[in-house]
């Protein structure tokens, strides 16, 4: 009664939400650099961010990891050494190129004849490849001491690559925007890339020490699901390819991409598009067109969506056991993909956990996700699941198939529908009310289509979407012939998850081979045995373990 | 530089269509910051509880510790968790914690029409946290690391005391969680009279509880044993103070900061443990040499006696001043900076207004040897008194 007077004290003022749209003023340099403002007055600062619209799925002939390397090297730090060409430091990158080739080169040869040990001439060579690295890095503390961007008192600055669009992001005292434009202007017209070796070298280091696993899992998911498509590749890694990756292959790959009509910057702040206009002519408005025909643009044509027909794939790897359940869905700017982003909303943030999680108890985790890796092709909407104790992947794999084809074949209740709807038009309101997340949705939205009002498409619809409309997306993309599945975990023989698994995978290869015959029927066997018994816990395996013992004595 | 002085309440405000910040308090104690914003049809609350150096007992820093992973898991009022989450999910309203070294703090993000809603959920999981459901956590004990990290902010505790069960935690939480030290900072869409109406229907029965904090009992400095490890953990306790006597301390942290990059590369770990900026304790960390402790140990020795000039302090207070000018372009950050300015006070204008001998006392007093503790992992035998 109190809750009912007091909604009658208080006047309705807000407006309705899918009336509300970001003010965003859209301009078009001569050069085609795109410009897209949300004016903030007063606030004294301004929010950056530059969109590359070319991702880990543009790196043409080159690995996906060029990508990465590239915004590493462009937008961690400016120094002064990437805008003076004056200097003989290009001179000096070459050198340190020269000398990291001569010894892959050798070490290539040194693989092809199985020697284990590097020869004198090996040696000598990374020795000189270690002295032309030094001598880049006293250069740059040299010439370089400072951080430009610090100097102009960036902060919260991010570099993040994915799969369509590379993007760098900072915020700015408003006095600093001018000089910022410039500076960045300057460095994207010479692109001496002077920290190239530098973060090669750092980045190498984070991979030797097991960074990125999420990308890796996800790896053997889309290699699969988009053979011969470059989303297939977005997430491989290795740390051996870094050494390929030379200096001048970088910057001819940079020099593509980084045309103007490729790149976007967004800016939430303190500007007027009027006063800010003459700034942005002045500098990215002058940089020059080049090529745009490098890696391979993207266009939905349909074949990706087809598809091979189901896949069902079961890979040995570290870590926590996953199942990955996917299914091909059309680019973000389809204009199916809202209902599958509310019905994406509803799975993962209700129906899914409420029958899995909380009723059957199977998984520890689950989540759902939409355009995974991207948005710009044919990509995946998918389960992401890690079984609770006791449960294992095949147990978790069947609940979740039987779900997804209740979900064909029954309608969502409009509780949950309304539920779902709400969520994501309340992730859009809560998206434009900070200039970070403001900027990122409009970066994505343009990455993915070009277009920055698909960024609010929930809010637009003008309309609750229908039980039916959901069902019918449903039935058209999650079929089993637009499928995928992959269920991940250690082999317990390959890799036995702890010294009792060791201890039970021998008592039961002695056991199984006194009754089978056949070497690979038996270790198949054991092979399963050893997965049903990870559903077990430790006392109840040891337990097994004795009475499997006592049954091997002669 | 003095003309900076006083720029950062300004910046604080800084927004379109945002009108100046009213307060009133309620009759238990808990004070209200409103900050009219009508722009946009949306609402913002921040509720921080802050809580003092002494307000911890012996053997009751796993409790502290434990108490965000609780706030995190249950329920609030007569719903359950899993319940509180679908209700969330209904309204598209979303909620948020953390726990600080110094403070807990919840966060919420509505449509401005689900206003009652989101001052009703806030106040049950502030002081109606329920407890339906919980079970003791199976996870890992804290690390020593953590648990030292921890003890660092909280002289009186007990960094390896014995771990308690939930109940014990939400003792420790009725304690702790109080009208009177606490702030609630409203942004949105919203009047004056409409905000008390809710504060005072929402939180009106809010008093403090009746329970009796403990008398704090002395830290043992007696050592004990660890898991065997490598490395040595040092850390200088947290300073405390009023907003002033803090500015110092921060200025030296972002200091210290810089000069272990130049001097020490990646070889230690440190960190300020600043939260939203402040002050807090100290820590570095060593592992990769043969001798770590003694490493550190010259390599602190030397810092403290490495002097800050006006160059050094210019850039600590182009930083500091970087790193707030920014605030108005993230709504979140900005509440939640006023309600620490309003239970802690503002450092920034005395940061602002430092001179670099200030800076130089508070590097020598927290880096002097008899300030420094130290987590040494091995076995405690040859360190005991004989």
């Amino acid at each position: 009664m109190v809750g009912f007077v007091f909604r009658l004290l208080i006047p309705v003022l807000a407006v309705s939400l899918a009336a509300q749209n970001p003010d965003i003023k859209e301009r078009r340099l001569g050069n085609g650099f795109q410009v897209l403002l949300a004016e903030r007055p007063g606030t004294g600062a301004v929010h950056a961010r530059l969109v590359v619209r070319a991702g880990r799925a543009d790196t043409g002939a080159l690995p996906a990891m060029a990508a990465e390397l590239l915004a590493r090297t462009l937008f961690r730090r400016i120094g002064q050494a990437d805008l003076s060409p004056e200097n003989n430091l290009e001179m000096l990158l070459k050198q340190e190129e020269g000398a990291l080739e001569a010894l892959r080169l050798e070490r290539a040869r040194r693989f092809r004849m199985h020697l284990a040990e590097p020869a004198g001439e090996e040696q000598g060579l990374a020795q000189l490849h270690a002295a032309r690295l030094g001598e880049v890095r006293a250069r740059l503390a040299t010439d370089s001491p400072v951080d430009l961007l610090e100097a102009l008192g960036a902060t919260r600055r991010e570099v993040v690559t994915d799969a369509d669009a590379i993007s760098f992001r900072l915020d700015l005292p408003l006095a600093s925007f001018a000089p910022w434009c410039r500076l960045e202007q300057q460095q994207l017209q010479r692109l001496i890339l002077s920290r190239f070796a530098l973060e090669r070298e750092a980045w190498k280091e984070e991979l030797a020490k097991g960074a990125q696993s999420e990308g890796e899992a996800l790896s053997i998911l889309l290699g699969t699901a988009f053979s011969g498509h470059p989303y297939a590749q977005v997430f491989e890694a290795r740390p051996s390819w870094l050494d390929g990756f030379s200096w001048s292959e970088l910057r001819a790959y940079a020099r593509a991409i980084l045309s103007p009509e490729r790149l976007t910057l967004i800016l939430v702040g303190d500007l007027r598009m009027e006063s800010a206009l003459p700034v942005l002519q002045g500098t990215f408005g002058a940089l020059p067109t080049g090529p745009t025909a490098f890696g391979r643009h993207l266009e939905f044509s349909g074949d990706a969506l087809t598809g091979p027909g189901y896949r069902r794939l079961q890979a040995s790897t570290a870590g926590d056991p996953r199942l990955f359940m996917g299914w091909r869905i059309p680019p973000a700017s389809h204009p199916d993909y809202l209902a599958l982003k509310v019905l994406a909303q509803g799975l993962g943030g209700s129906r899914l956990p409420r029958k899995l999680q909380e009723t059957k108890g199977l998984a520890k985790h689950l989540s759902v996700r939409l355009g995974v890796p991207g948005g710009r092709d044919a990509s995946l909407l998918l389960i992401d699941a890690t079984p609770a104790e006791g449960h294992g992947l095949a147990e978790l794999e069947e609940a979740l198939h039987s779900e997804m084809l209740r979900v064909q074949n029954e309608r969502f209740t409009e509780e949950d529908l309304r539920r779902a709807q709400r969520q994501v038009e309340a992730e859009q309101l809560r998206a434009q009310d900070d200039a970070t997340t403001l900027a990122e949705a409009l970066g994505v939205a343009v990455a993915q289509s070009g277009d920055w009002q698909q960024a609010f498409r929930a809010k637009n619809a003008g309309h609750d979407l229908s039980p039916d409309e959901i069902q019918v997306v449903a039935r058209r993309y999650l079929v089993s012939s637009q499928g995928i599945t992959a269920l991940l975990e250690a082999d317990p023989l390959l890799a036995p998850r702890d010294p009792l698994e060791g201890r039970l995978a021998k008592v039961l290869t002695t056991l199984v081979q006194r009754k089978v015959d056949d070497p690979a029927q038996a270790e198949s066997v054991v092979r399963e045995t050893l997965r049903q018994l990870r559903m077990l816990s430790v006392p109840e395996r040891e337990q097994t373990l004795k009475l499997l013992e006592a049954q091997g004595k002669p | 530089m003095r003309w900076l002085v006083g720029l950062l309440p300004a910046v604080l405000m800084a927004a379109p269509g945002i009108e100046a910040t009213k307060e009133f308090r309620t009759p238990s104690g808990l004070k209200v910051i409103l900050v009219e914003r009508h722009d946009r049809p949306v609402l913002r609350l921040h509720l921080m509880v802050a809580w003092e150096r002494g307000d911890l007992s012996a053997g009751e820093l796993d409790q502290a510790l434990a108490l965000p992973s609780v706030m995190k898991a249950c329920g609030a009022g007569n719903l359950n968790r899993q319940a509180l989450e679908r209700r969330l999910a209904d309204r598209g309203i979303r909620v948020g914690f953390s726990g600080l070294d110094d403070s807990l703090s919840w966060s919420v993000f509505a449509d401005s029409q689900d206003q009652e809603d989101a001052f009703a959920m806030l106040s049950d999981l502030v002081f109606r946290p329920a407890l339906g459901g919980l079970i003791e956590p199976q996870g890992p004990a804290p690390s020593s690391e953590l648990r030292f990290r921890t003890s660092l902010g909280f002289p009186s505790a007990e960094p390896f005391g014995a771990p308690l069960g939930i109940a014990e935690r939400f003792s420790i939480h009725h304690r702790l969680v109080r009208p009177d030290h606490s702030v609630l900072v409203i942004q949105g869409d919203l009047s004056l009279t409409q905000a008390r109406q809710l504060v005072l229907l929402h939180f009106g029965t809010w008093f403090p509880a009746a329970i009796k904090a403990e008398v704090p009992a002395q830290a043992t400095s007696e050592p004990r044993s660890l898991q065997p490890g490598k490395g040595a953990w040092t850390g200088s306790r947290s300073p405390g103070g009023d907003a002033k006597s803090r500015a110092a301390h921060i200025a030296a942290s972002m200091l210290l900061a810089r000069w272990l990059r130049e001097e020490a590369r990646d070889e230690v770990a440190f960190e300020a443990f600043r939260p939203d900026g402040d002050a807090g304790p100290w820590l570095f960390g060593l592992t990769s040499t043969a001798e770590p402790q003694r490493r550190l140990q010259n390599l602190l020795e030397g810092l403290r006696h490495r002097r800050c000039g006006k160059a050094d302090l210019a850039y600590v207070q182009r930083v500091w001043q970087a790193e707030h000018s920014d605030l108005a372009l993230h709504p979140e950050d900005q509440v939640s900076a006023l309600a620490r300015a309003a239970l802690k006070g503002d450092p920034g204008p005395f940061v602002l207004a430092l001179q670099p001998e200030e800076v130089n006392e508070a590097l020598r007093s927290r880096l002097a040897p008899e300030a420094l503790c130290w987590l040494i992992p091995g076995k405690a035998e040859p360190l005991r008194p004989k």
